[in-house]
């Protein structure tokens, strides 16, 4: 049997392909079956997909399909506009509006997470209303530093994992151990395309009462811990969580102890905000708090008078 | 020309470290951790960051280590000599004054970043020092690649008119927290209270990374040269010294 396959370029990502199936017998005589079929290709995984009537395809058989496979291929790869090693890079590389440090730890009933609520445009504090933390599904809590746009571009992806989910109906939803796993490949496949998503990404969540925290960054270290933290916070939040971290930590201890973590973080990195939200996650659900201002003290008597006894210094 | 062949200038020795110091309700207490690197080998584990001014005023270095000494040694020289002219106990100001024009003047050359406490007869200070001769005044202050550790426990337990044990408890609390969540810092913590008229320097006053294992048995190494005879002679006088000799000619 013969196997014609032609590709065309039908958009980002897509092409309309056509199959003619003829068998090789009498040409001429049988009518020509052409079948028609979408390919698109999944942009983070690199995945194929084949969109037609399963049948079609189905009447090939074992060994004819491998062969179409192979020609499908070929035939898009001479179509591909494929980008050589010493192409310059097509995408933007640097950050632009940026979250500081998410703060997360994990406490008797599920997982706290606390983040500022600070946009920072380079050096400037351009927006103080980011919602860093978002809940997925049923089950997780996500909480992003770095670039916010690609944070709000994951966001998107997971709704529509999370659509597809419900879609099937099968009482199963994805848990925060699926999410993190989903999360890690996203992020891994995007560094290796050097076309990261800047982002440094807490996932927390309780499923079946088992908690579950993890952390991915921008080039896919990914890991699971009773706490974590992001950005400044690995320099100052991470001592006092060593510190005083221990295991069934009641509601408010583990709000104190965020808080704490947090006012540190408040004085300490330049592009904290004096603005924040605590969310909580347990076997029942979710809450995020209404934003809140911490209490700063600046009260020290050296600060009133730095230079008493040593005029003329500062 | 080397570098290119691969091999490299053996990197500075730095101490990459974590220093701290605080003010309590009787005056200034110093930290400090004891780890000195070469790039990323230990070169000594116990060596002494809190450097002597004056004896009521100390100083904690934390950078390029030859600099730190030397920069502290010359002024604690100039200190004494000040000392001996002015016939009165050093300010920490005059150290202040005396480390930052020297820095200034090397423009940052000087890899020298300090924590200079001391107390004197107006009263407890701590200031901050950076290489390129800037200075602070605060109540605690911390310095070094451990510093945010350090900084971090601070923010959360400081506060004023802390007691001595207090404040040592803080004191060492910051510098373990350098020294287990920095990898710049580690082995021991040494202590310096300051007060007026008196001061403690506590040198290893924490080890908190004791060898764990060591062989119970002890170690016998096997006999090598025997030692067949053991004859001493001692040293017999050749030639007579007169005492009280010619006085050397000018």
């Amino acid at each position: 049997m013969t196997r014609d396959i032609d590709c065309a370029w039908a958009g980002p990502w897509t092409w309309v392909g056509c199959l003619n199936k003829s068998s090789g017998k009498s040409r001429q005589a049988q009518a020509p079956t052409i079948v028609m079929f979408l390919v698109q290709q999944d942009t983070d995984t690199g995945l194929l997909f084949l969109f037609r009537n399963l049948t079609e395809f189905l009447s090939l058989g074992e060994h004819s399909s491998l062969n179409f496979i192979t020609q499908l291929m070929e035939s898009i790869q001479a179509k591909q506009g494929l980008v050589g090693p010493n192409d310059p890079i097509q995408r933007t590389q640097l950050p632009y509006v940026t979250g500081t440090s998410v703060v997360a730890l994990k406490y008797k009933d599920g997982i706290l997470m606390a983040a500022d609520m600070g946009g920072s445009y380079g050096s400037t504090i351009r927006y103080k209303s980011v919602e860093r933390i978002k809940p997925i599904g049923k089950h997780s809590l996500l909480g992003a530093s770095g670039e916010i746009s690609d944070f709000q571009e994951l966001l998107r992806n997971l709704d529509e994992l999370i659509l597809y989910d419900n879609m099937w109906d099968d009482g199963n939803s994805l848990g925060p151990k699926e999410l993190h796993s989903y999360l890690t490949r996203v992020m891994y496949n995007r560094r290796n395309k050097f076309d990261p998503l800047w982002n440094s990404l807490v996932l927390g969540g309780v499923k079946n009462g088992q908690k579950y925290l993890g952390m991915v960054s921008m080039i896919g270290v990914n890991f699971e811990d009773s706490h974590v933290a992001t950005g400044f916070g690995n320099h100052l939040a991470r001592p006092i969580l060593r510190d005083e971290w221990h295991e069934n930590l009641s509601y408010e201890d583990g709000v104190k102890l965020l808080e704490k973590c947090m006012r540190v973080l408040l004085y300490r990195d330049r592009s904290a905000v004096n603005k924040l939200q605590i969310a909580k996650i347990t076997e029942e659900g979710t809450t995020i708090s209404q934003p809140y201002a911490l209490k700063t003290f600046w009260g020290f008597t050296a600060f009133q008078n730095p230079t008493a006894g040593a005029e003329g210094s500062w | 020309m080397l570098a290119k062949k691969g091999v490299n200038l053996p990197s500075f020795r730095k101490t990459g470290t974590t220093i701290v110091g605080l003010i309590f309700q009787d005056g200034v207490i110093l930290g400090a951790d004891t780890r000195a690197t070469e790039g990323p080998i230990v070169c000594d584990k116990n060596c002494e960051k809190i450097h002597y001014m004056a004896p009521n005023i100390y100083c904690c270095g934390a950078g390029t280590a030859a600099d730190t000494e030397a920069v502290t040694d010359m002024v604690s020289s100039q200190l004494q000599l000040h000392r001996y002219h002015t016939g009165r106990e050093s300010r920490v100001v005059t150290a202040l004054t005396l480390l930052k024009k020297h820095l200034f003047n090397y423009q940052g050359y000087v890899q020298a970043a300090l924590v200079l406490g001391g107390v004197d007869c107006t009263g407890p200070h701590l200031h901050t020092i950076y290489p390129h001769g800037s200075t602070d005044t605060l109540p605690f202050a911390t310095m070094g690649s451990g510093s945010l550790a350090a900084m971090a426990m601070f923010e959360s337990k400081y506060k004023e008119g802390l007691t001595k044990d207090e404040g040592i408890q803080l004191v060492v609390d910051a510098i373990c927290s350098g020294i287990f969540n920095d990898l710049g810092s580690g082995s021991n913590v040494d202590v310096c209270v300051i007060t007026k008229g008196h001061k403690e320097y506590l040198r290893n006053h924490l080890l908190p990374n004791p060898r764990t294992f060591v062989n119970a048995k002890g170690y016998s190494f096997p006999k090598k040269t025997e030692v067949l005879l053991t004859k001493i002679t001692p040293l017999r006088e050749r030639v007579e010294v007169v005492e009280g000799g010619d006085a050397m000619e000018e």
